[in-house]
């Protein structure tokens, strides 16, 4: 890699960089102290590249008319040699790096999230499915209770119904009215779609943030990604509770209480 | 409290918004409509006349903590009833709810029951208050 790509990608490599130019700047340094009185001409070496690399030119510029005000075949041929090890370096650094990000699992990460995504509508049909039923029964139920009441005053109106009967009609209105309560139960369990929801989004938010980080530090080392077949498993998201979390609803209500409500 | 009275539920998930309106039914109100988020809440707020308004927390476009502070710097709507039934449970947001001026909050999960209690205690300040 040229120093002329390392500078396109600077807005997402610059930190990268610096720890690779500190690594190399360590070795060159230990160089330096070999040769005496190159010290000072490493300094302006980094200098130079670190003009370079953040597209300051007219910095660069002066380091390099620095350098050739100097002049001197040695110099150049010493700040040569420091650049080819640098240059080294880079590559060497990269080299190491690109087997570790080759096996991210990066090209996974969309798929992770459709997967995701599938969940939530899945949940989401299923919720609505069984709210249409809820509700198709509340109708129902309002329409029995009308009818059981026509029942009896009609049954009433002939004369005493036989015990049998009687008994009959009063399971049929006592079953008919817990009816709503029960539908309500099943109501407010489908709450778990949307709660379940939420935190898919967030983890798909998440997921998402992650991939795009992972692409600016892979296009910097210029990684091919091979994709990885690992095990299919997800986990399912870890809701941890904390302390600034209220655990239910006497909490919240004691917050209002303290605020006069 | 009067049955008729206009509510607008406001949640972007549609099961919510369901669950809402079929309690809501059951405690005796017919009037219900819906909208899936701030903006869409804040645009019918506008345009019709409500009563109450039942608000979702976290949505997309416009949040429902954006949505009570509209209404509450609207001169037309500033003293509409406004209560917050969100999966939010963090003390910091129960208080910044309060400070914009809800009137009273509810964490989901949550039951038939809470929904009316809260609800009446809304109603008895408002009739407190008049």
């Amino acid at each position: 890699m040229t120093i002329q790509s390392l500078k396109e990608n600077k807005e997402v490599s610059l930190f990268e960089m610096e720890k690779a130019i500190a690594v190399v700047f360590n070795k060159a340094f230990e160089e330096g102290n070999k040769i005496k009185g190159l010290l000072g001409i490493i300094d302006d070496v980094q200098f130079l590249l670190e003009a370079i690399i953040l597209g300051d030119i007219e910095k660069a510029e002066k380091y390099v008319m620095k350098f050739s005000g100097l002049g001197g075949k040695d110099l150049f041929c010493e700040v040569g040699k420091i650049t080819q090890k640098l240059h080294g370096s880079i590559r060497e650094f990269q080299e190491n790096m690109r087997p570790r990000f080759k096996h991210l699992p990066v090209s996974e990460l969309p798929d992770a999230t459709d997967k995701l995504q599938w969940v939530i509508n899945k949940t989401e049909e299923a919720a609505s499915r069984t709210i249409t039923l809820v509700e198709k029964h509340l109708g129902n139920q309002e329409k029995v209770a009308e009818i059981i009441v026509q029942l009896e005053a009609a049954l009433g109106r002939t004369g005493a119904l036989p015990e049998g009967e009687s008994k009959a009609l009063e399971y049929l209105r006592e079953t008919n009215q817990e009816l709503p309560k029960d539908l309500m139960e099943i109501l407010i369990a489908q709450d778990f779609q949307d709660l379940t929801g939420q935190i898919i989004k967030r983890v798909i938010q998440l997921i998402s943030d992650i991939e795009n980080q992972l692409v600016k530090i892979l296009t910097i080392f210029g990684v091919k990604m091979e994709p990885v077949r690992k095990s299919e498993e997800l986990h399912g998201p870890a809701i941890k509770k904390h302390e600034d979390v209220v655990s239910d609803q006497s909490e919240v209500d004691d917050i209002l209480k303290g605020y006069g409500f | 409290m009067d049955r008729k009275m206009k509510i607008l539920v406001v949640d972007d998930f549609s099961t919510m918004r369901r669950i809402v309106k079929n309690l809501l039914k059951q405690i005796g109100f017919q009037n219900i409509e819906e909208a899936e988020d701030g903006q869409h809440a804040f645009a019918k707020l506008k345009t019709e006349k409500y009563q109450f308004v039942i608000s979702d927390w976290n949505m997309p476009n416009m949040t429902g903590i954006e949505l009570l502070k509209s209404v509450r710097s609207d001169p037309e709507l500033k003293d509409l009833p406004f209560l917050m039934v969100t999966a939010e449970a963090e003390k910091e947001k129960v208080v910044e709810a309060i400070k914009a001026g809800v009137n009273n909050y509810v964490i989901k999960p949550f039951t038939a029951d809470r929904l009316k209690e809260k609800m009446d205690k809304i109603f008895e300040k408002f009739q407190g208050n008049s």
